[in-house]
C-alpha cells in the first residue's frame, strides 16, 4: 500500500517532530513497562506464595449482621453442626478438612496453671513458702480449679502447636485419632504444679452439672515452649491448662451440654484443591445450607503479611500505569491536535489532488504507528534494563518504612515487642520477615500489554485525526494559504 | 462536444450573497480557455467549483454528461482532471519525482514502471533527473510550477484547469509555462482552462471568459 510508503517518508522526513512524538511515547512505554513489570511480577510472586501455602478456610459469625437482625431471622440463622461440617467438606472442591472441638469441665483434683506459677524464678521454685521474696506485685491470674480447655482435633495432623513445634511430648505418646477411652495429654506445667506423670488418674466434672464426672488417664505429657507474650494468660486461655482429648470423647462430653455450649465449642478448617475454587466451594456451602449469617473467611491476609509490601508495590504500580496512560494521553492528543494543524496545507493539498479522508486518516496513524513502534522497542528495552534496579529501590523503600512503623509501634510499648503486625487490622503473635527480594521479568504478556498501550495511544491519535480532517475543506485551507 | 458543460450555475458560501450567478459555459478538448477578471469576481470560485473542491449551490457543472454533484468527487479529482494551483500546492517533504507519484500512487492508474513515467512526464516540462531528486521546496517557483504541471498530467487526464499557473513567475518563466499549456491542448488534445489576470495568457488562449461580480459578461473567440 502505498499510504504506508508515504508515511514512512513522511516520519523519516520530519524528523524533529516525530523524535518529540517519539520521546513522549517512549516516556509512556518506559514507565508502563516498569509499571507493568512490577505489577506482574509482584503478582505471581503472591499468587505463586498463596498456591503454595494452601488457603484455610473458615466460616465465621457476622456479628454484625446478627445484631441487625429480626428475631424471626435469627431464628432462620442456624449454627454449624459436625454433620453440617462433614457434609461441607464432602466436595469435590475440598482436598482435606478437620474439625476441633473444645469444652471445659471443672475438676478438684487438680489445680490450673497461672501465671504466679509462670513467673516464678527458678529460685523461687525451689525456696517454699515462707521465702522473703516478694510476689505480691505480680498478676496473679487463674490457679483455680476451673479454666481447663479441653480440645479435641478429629486429625491430630493438624494440631498446629505438635505441627510447628511449641508442643512437644516429653513423657508418654500421644492418643490415636479413633481412641475411644477416657485418656488426656497435658502440659508438663500442668503435670508440675499437680505432680502428676504418665498413668495417673484424674476426675474432672461439668461445669453445668457436677454429678457428671469423668476419669481420665493421663497417657502423654507435651512441654510447651510458647512465650508468655504469646499466652493471654487467664485461666482457660493459657495454653498450659489446655488438655487434649479423643474426639469420641469430646463429643461425650458436648452431648452431656446444653446446644449453646455444643455449638460454641465447635471449629472447622477447610482446604481446597485449588484456591482458585474459593467462590465454587461458597457457592456450595450456601446451598447446602450455610446460614448468610456466617461468612466465609480465609488466612490468605496471614500467608501474604510477609508479602504485604510487594502487594503495596502491585497496587500502586498499577495506579502509576494508569494514571501515566491518562497523562499520555492527554499530552499525546494535544502534541496530535498541533500536529494536524500543522499539517493542514499538507492535508488540503492531498483532498485536493484526490487522497480521501480514510486515507489520510490511515497514512497519519500509520505515522504514528511507525512512531509508536521505534519508541515501543526503545521504551522496553529501557523498562526491561531499568525495572530491576527500581524496583530493588522502591522494595527497600517500602520495607524501610514498614520497620520504621514496627519500631514505632515497639516504642510506644517502652522497647517491648509484641510482634504486632504493621498491617492494620491484623495481629499476629511472631514478627515479620518481609520479603526482601523481587525479581521481575518481563513476560510475553507484558509486552503484549504495552503493545495494546501503544495501539491505544495510536487509536486515540487517529480519532483525533479523523475528528480534524473532517472539519477541513480542501478549497478553503488553500484558499487560506493563497 | 463539450467535455465540461455549466449550466445555470449560481454558488455562494454563506447561503445569502451569491458570488456566481446564471453562469452557462462548455469546454471542449483540443481548445484553451481563459477566465479572466477583477479579483473577488469568482474565477477562483468557478475553478474550484469545475475541480470538484465545491458543489453548486444551484444548477450543474456536468463532466462527460455525468453530474458533478452526484459522482465521487475525489476520484473524478485524482482520475479526471489535473489542477495546476498558483502556489504550486506541492508536498513539500517529497522530492519533485515523488510529488509527481503521489498523484500516479492515488489516481486508479494502470502503470507498471511509475518513476519512468515520472521522469518522462518532468522531462518534458524541463525538469531533469536532478533536479527531479530534489526536494520541492530546493526548486525556483518557476521549476516548482512545471513540477505542479507535471503532477497534473500524471493521470492522463483530459482536463487541465490552471489557477493563476504564471501568478508567481518571471516573463521567461510565464512564457514557457503558457507554451507548456499550450501545447497540451494543441498537440495532446486536452482542455485547458486558465484563470488569469495575465495579458500574455489572455493573449495565447483560444477562448476568453469574462467574469464580472459573479456574472459572466461577454465571451471572445
Amino acid at each position: 500500500m502505498y499510504i504506508f510508503k508515504y508515511a514512512y517518508l513522511s516520519v523519516t522526513r520530519n524528523k524533529g517532530r516525530n523524535i518529540l512524538i517519539g520521546l513522549i511515547i517512549m516516556a509512556i512505554t518506559i514507565s508502563a513497562c516498569i509499571a507493568l513489570t512490577i505489577n506482574k511480577s509482584g503478582e505471581n510472586l503472591v499468587n505463586t506464595y498463596i498456591n503454595s501455602n494452601k488457603l484455610e478456610i473458615t466460616f465465621n459469625m457476622d456479628t454484625g449482621i446478627y445484631r441487625n437482625a429480626t428475631d424471626e431471622e435469627k431464628e432462620t440463622y442456624t449454627p454449624i453442626t459436625i454433620e453440617d461440617v462433614i457434609n461441607y467438606g464432602d466436595s469435590s472442591y475440598v482436598s482435606d478438612y478437620y474439625y476441633t472441638l473444645t469444652s471445659s469441665l471443672e475438676s478438684d483434683d487438680i489445680e490450673t496453671v497461672s501465671y504466679d506459677e509462670m513467673f516464678q524464678m527458678p529460685d523461687d521454685r525451689e525456696t517454699d513458702s515462707t521465702s522473703s521474696t516478694d510476689t505480691s506485685n505480680r498478676p496473679s491470674f487463674g490457679g483455680g480449679t476451673t479454666g481447663f480447655s479441653f480440645v479435641a482435633y478429629s486429625n491430630q495432623g493438624y494440631n498446629e502447636n505438635f505441627v510447628d513445634g511449641t508442643n512437644k511430648i516429653t513423657s508418654g505418646e500421644m492418643f490415636d485419632n479413633d481412641s475411644t477411652e477416657n485418656v488426656v495429654v497435658i502440659s508438663s506445667d500442668l503435670a508440675d504444679e499437680n505432680n502428676l506423670e504418665v498413668g495417673d488418674t484424674i476426675t474432672f466434672y461439668s461445669s453445668t452439672d457436677d454429678t457428671i464426672t469423668y476419669e481420665f488417664t493421663v497417657v502423654g505429657i507435651y512441654e510447651d515452649s510458647s512465650t508468655i507474650e504469646s499466652t493471654s494468660g487467664m485461666g482457660q486461655n493459657n495454653s498450659r491448662n489446655t488438655i487434649y482429648i479423643p474426639l469420641s470423647i469430646a463429643k461425650t462430653i458436648l452431648a452431656n451440654e446444653d446446644d449453646s455450649v455444643t455449638n460454641k465449642g465447635l471449629s472447622a478448617k477447610f482446604y481446597l484443591n485449588n484456591n482458585d475454587d474459593l467462590d465454587a466451594f461458597e457457592t456450595e456451602v450456601r446451598e447446602k445450607g450455610l446460614s448468610d449469617v456466617y461468612t466465609v473467611s480465609t488466612n490468605e491476609d496471614e500467608i501474604t503479611s510477609t508479602l504485604e509490601h510487594i502487594k503495596n508495590m502491585s497496587k500502586f504500580s498499577k495506579s502509576f500505569l494508569i494514571v501515566v496512560l491518562i497523562i499520555g494521553a492527554i499530552i499525546l492528543s494535544i502534541i496530535n491536535i498541533l500536529n494536524i494543524r500543522e499539517r493542514k496545507y499538507e492535508i488540503g493539498v492531498s483532498r485536493a489532488i484526490g487522497m480521501t479522508k480514510s486515507k489520510i486518516t490511515l497514512q497519519l496513524v500509520a505515522e504514528m504507528m511507525i512512531v509508536s513502534l521505534a519508541a515501543l522497542i526503545v521504551g522496553t528495552t529501557i523498562g526491561v534494563a531499568t525495572s530491576q534496579p527500581i524496583t530493588n529501590s522502591i522494595l527497600a523503600s517500602e520495607i524501610s518504612s514498614y520497620q520504621t512503623e514496627s519500631t514505632q509501634i515497639s516504642e510506644n510499648f517502652g522497647g517491648k515487642n509484641f510482634g504486632t503486625n504493621t498491617q492494620r487490622g491484623g495481629s499476629f503473635t511472631k514478627n515479620i520477615d518481609y520479603v526482601d527480594s523481587l525479581k521481575v521479568t518481563v513476560s510475553a504478556i507484558t509486552i503484549l500489554q504495552l503493545f495494546l498501550i501503544s495501539i491505544f495511544l495510536t487509536t486515540v491519535s487517529g480519532i483525533i485525526a479523523i475528528t480534524f480532517i473532517n472539519q477541513y475543506e480542501p478549497n478553503k485551507i488553500l484558499q487560506n494559504r493563497t | 462536444m463539450s467535455i465540461i458543460k455549466i449550466e445555470e450555475l449560481y454558488f455562494t458560501y454563506d447561503g445569502s450573497k451569491y458570488v456566481l450567478q446564471k453562469i452557462n459555459m462548455e469546454f471542449e478538448k483540443g481548445i484553451t480557455y481563459g477566465v479572466f477578471g477583477k479579483s473577488g469576481a469568482g474565477k477562483s470560485t468557478l475553478l474550484s467549483l469545475i475541480a470538484g473542491l465545491e458543489v453548486a449551490s444551484k444548477g450543474k457543472i456536468s463532466y462527460l454528461n455525468k453530474d458533478l454533484s452526484k459522482i465521487n468527487r475525489d476520484k473524478y479529482r485524482c482520475n479526471e482532471i489535473g489542477v495546476i494551483f498558483q502556489s504550486f500546492n506541492l508536498l513539500p517533504h517529497l522530492t519533485a519525482l515523488e510529488n509527481v507519484i503521489l498523484s500516479m500512487d492515488i489516481s486508479d492508474l494502470n502503470v507498471k514502471d511509475r518513476e519512468k513515467k515520472a521522469h518522462q512526464l518532468l522531462n518534458k516540462v524541463g525538469i531533469d533527473e536532478t533536479k527531479a531528486s530534489r526536494r520541492v521546496l530546493q526548486l525556483s517557483g518557476g521549476e516548482q510550477q512545471r513540477v505542479s504541471i507535471a503532477r497534473a498530467l500524471a493521470y492522463d487526464s483530459e482536463v487541465i484547469l490552471a489557477d493563476e499557473p504564471t501568478g508567481n513567475l518571471d516573463k521567461d518563466n510565464e512564457e514557457e509555462i503558457i507554451n507548456l499549456l499550450s501545447d497540451l491542448a494543441h498537440k495532446e488534445n486536452k482542455c485547458v482552462i486558465i484563470i488569469s489576470h495575465s495579458h500574455n495568457v489572455k493573449e495565447a488562449v483560444d477562448t476568453v471568459y469574462y467574469l464580472e461580480n459573479g456574472k459572466l459578461k461577454e465571451s471572445k473567440d
